[in-house]
């Protein structure tokens, strides 16, 4: 049974969902608001931005986002997550969900939503895809009053291409060569077309490095592949992200020490992404912890992240 | 700003209605009607699986609803309790709680509707639930994607996945039997990431969907990985059902694939618009 760490009680208990189709008049987009029952509803709303993991993005691994919701409803924040255009129970038309094509307008609606139901001002959890709606939703946006993102990519390209141009990034062509021969690898090649198809995309990605070539040149917008060619973060994270720190707004980012995302964060600290990090100090934590974040592959990572997030927004509210 | 309990929403292009809202008892099921713009020429069940397979097949279960429902045939969707967006926690999931949950719903849609004889749609475990209750009232029709033949081989399966990716962040997994012997010692155990409950495992194991023998005159399978139906084709083919399972050997099991992407959704709707066309014209002949 899942509880509270500090109530002890089941979560839920002391908060309802409501199932909601916003923004009017279109109602594309399917949400569920978690509000607390018990005690009047905090002032400060909840978002919660997930990845696209699945066939709707109001869940999560093990109902990830469902129980984080709940908890802070118990703890009185009402919370909204919610299906992106096209997923879940929203209409639409799916799209590539690319980060250079983050859920702006989801977001927006989002604050409306919560703003109608009483909150001024919104926190915003928020993960892979969801960051960059985040990101941009947030910026300029008075009512937003913090933004934590769990495992952000700071570089753009396809999605679910990044271990492909992880590897052939940052191993070398013999370990590559050596793993390529691996009998469970061979064995996955020959049976899955989407490991051939990866594979195809490290070894084109490995030529285009080894001359020198920027990466992925067509199909990246000339900012996203000017920032992967100086190990940058791209203008679609670095841009809003400044915006926000400027206004004031604080950002916390948690990432695994194994998490590919977190050495291509370290990077980018050495350009102007670690300027930001040393003239705004004061508005950023960065917080790691051992392992593989991204993806919340167990329920020990789930747990860490459902319980940071608590604090954080306890914290930042009190 | 007021909000109803129930969500409500008319589509704008082909004006179908869509309800979504929390219903029965404590702890309530997350449920959605899907309702034709005109005449109601039959009713589905849609009967989901549980866990990250609810997760994957999610959306393709919305445009399949949505599919029939264009072809006049109101569904109802479901969570089950403990699982999906419902309330209840992992232990309130078990076989019997996903057929109980199923037998409300189908009589909360026969009320929604009027239609008295439904039919059954589900994804690979919730076939359990839909041949059940197929199993204590005749239906219309019955439409399975990859139904789960076996459940100790699903079991199995999963306990190799859950090796194969623990192998891959460097931890030793637990071996088959010794994961069967956690079931016994401990409330729950983790897979994949999931807490999946002692007591939804017992529920589970030792099955085979022909231990439920459908009422219904023609049923369909639409395999998508490599599971051989024949098992079931053949069960219930000598109980005398005409049985259709789709032969796609070699096909990639591609809903499982966890993004989404606009060449997926094509074919997402290709599956949904073919299946909804083999399951309204099953149950408008039954």
């Amino acid at each position: 049974m899942t509880v509270d760490a500090d109530t002890d009680q089941p979560i839920g208990t002391m908060s309802r969902d409501i199932p909601v189709f916003f923004p009017e008049p279109d109602k594309t987009n399917f949400g569920l608001l978690s509000e607390p029952t018990t005690v009047d509803s905090k002032k400060t709303g909840v978002l919660l931005l997930s990845g696209t993991f699945g066939g709707t993005t109001t869940l999560g691994r093990n109902r990830m986002w469902l129980k984080m919701a709940r908890t802070l409803a118990d703890r009185g924040y009402p919370v909204l997550r919610l299906d992106y255009t096209g997923l879940g129970d929203s209409i639409g038309d799916a799209y590539c969900y690319a980060l250079e094509t983050p859920a702006v307008q989801e977001a927006k609606a989002a604050f409306d939503l919560l703003a109608e139901r009483g909150a001024t001002d919104v926190l915003i959890v928020a993960t892979c895809y969801g960051s960059r709606g985040a990101l941009a939703g947030a910026a300029g946006d008075p009512r937003v009053r913090g933004i934590y993102l769990l495992v952000p990519p700071i570089r753009s390209g396809a999605k679910g291409a990044g271990g492909a141009d992880h590897l052939a990034e940052y191993v070398g062509t013999g370990e590559l060569a050596k793993r390529a021969l691996s009998k469970r690898v061979i064995r996955k090649l020959i049976k899955s077309p989407r490991a051939r198809q990866a594979a195809v995309r490290v070894v084109a990605k490995k030529l285009g490095i080894a001359r020198g070539e920027k990466v992925d040149q067509a199909a990246e917008t000339e900012a996203a592949t000017a920032a992967a060619s100086t190990r940058d973060a791209d203008e679609g994270f670095h841009r809003p992200l400044h915006r926000l720190l400027t206004d004031g707004v604080p950002i916390r980012f948690l990432y695994g020490d194994d998490d590919f995302f977190w050495t291509e964060f370290q990077e980018a600290s050495e350009g102007r992404l670690g300027r930001d990090l040393d003239r705004f100090s004061d508005l950023i934590e960065i917080e790691t912890v051992p392992g593989v974040v991204r993806g919340f592959l167990s329920i020990r990572v789930q747990d860490v992240v459902i319980n940071t997030t608590v604090d954080w927004i306890e914290r930042v509210t009190s | 700003m007021t909000i109803d309990s129930t969500a409500t929403r008319r589509h704008p292009v082909t004006a179908i209605t869509e309800e979504i809202e929390f219903f029965g008892e404590a702890p309530r099921m997350l449920g959605s009607i899907h309702l034709p713009a005109g005449e109601i020429k039959g009713a589905v069940v849609m009967c989901s699986s549980t866990h990250a397979e609810l997760l994957k097949a999610y959306h393709l279960e919305v445009l399949l609803a949505r599919a029939l429902a264009e072809r006049g045939i109101a569904v109802h969707r479901f969570q089950y309790r403990g699982d999906g967006n419902s309330e209840g926690t992992e232990t309130d999931l078990t076989l019997p709680a996903m057929i109980a949950a199923g037998r409300e719903v189908r009589e909360r849609l026969k009320q929604r509707t009027g239609v008295d004889r439904v039919g059954y749609m589900a994804v690979r475990l919730g076939a359990y639930p839909a041949a059940a209750l197929a199993d204590e009232e005749p239906a219309t029709g019955m439409l399975l994607w990859d139904p789960v033949p076996d459940t100790d081989a699903f079991i199995r399966d999963a306990v190799r996945s859950h090796a194969i990716a623990a192998l891959k962040a460097e931890s030793k997994p637990d071996s088959l039997k010794r994961v069967l012997e956690r079931f016994e010692e401990e409330d729950a155990v983790e897979l994949l990431g999931y807490q999946i409950s002692s007591a939804f495992h017992s529920s589970i194991a030792g099955k085979k969907l022909t231990d439920f023998t459908p009422r219904a005159a023609k049923v369909m399978i639409v395999p998508f990985g490599s599971l051989n139906m024949d098992p079931i084709v053949d069960g219930w083919s000598s109980a005398g059902i005409e049985v259709t399972s789709l032969d796609r050997t070699g096909s990639e099991p591609w809903w499982l694939a966890e993004q989404v992407s606009q060449d997926r959704d094509l074919a997402a709707r290709t599956l949904a618009g073919n299946s909804a066309d083999w399951l309204a014209t099953a149950i408008e002949g039954a």
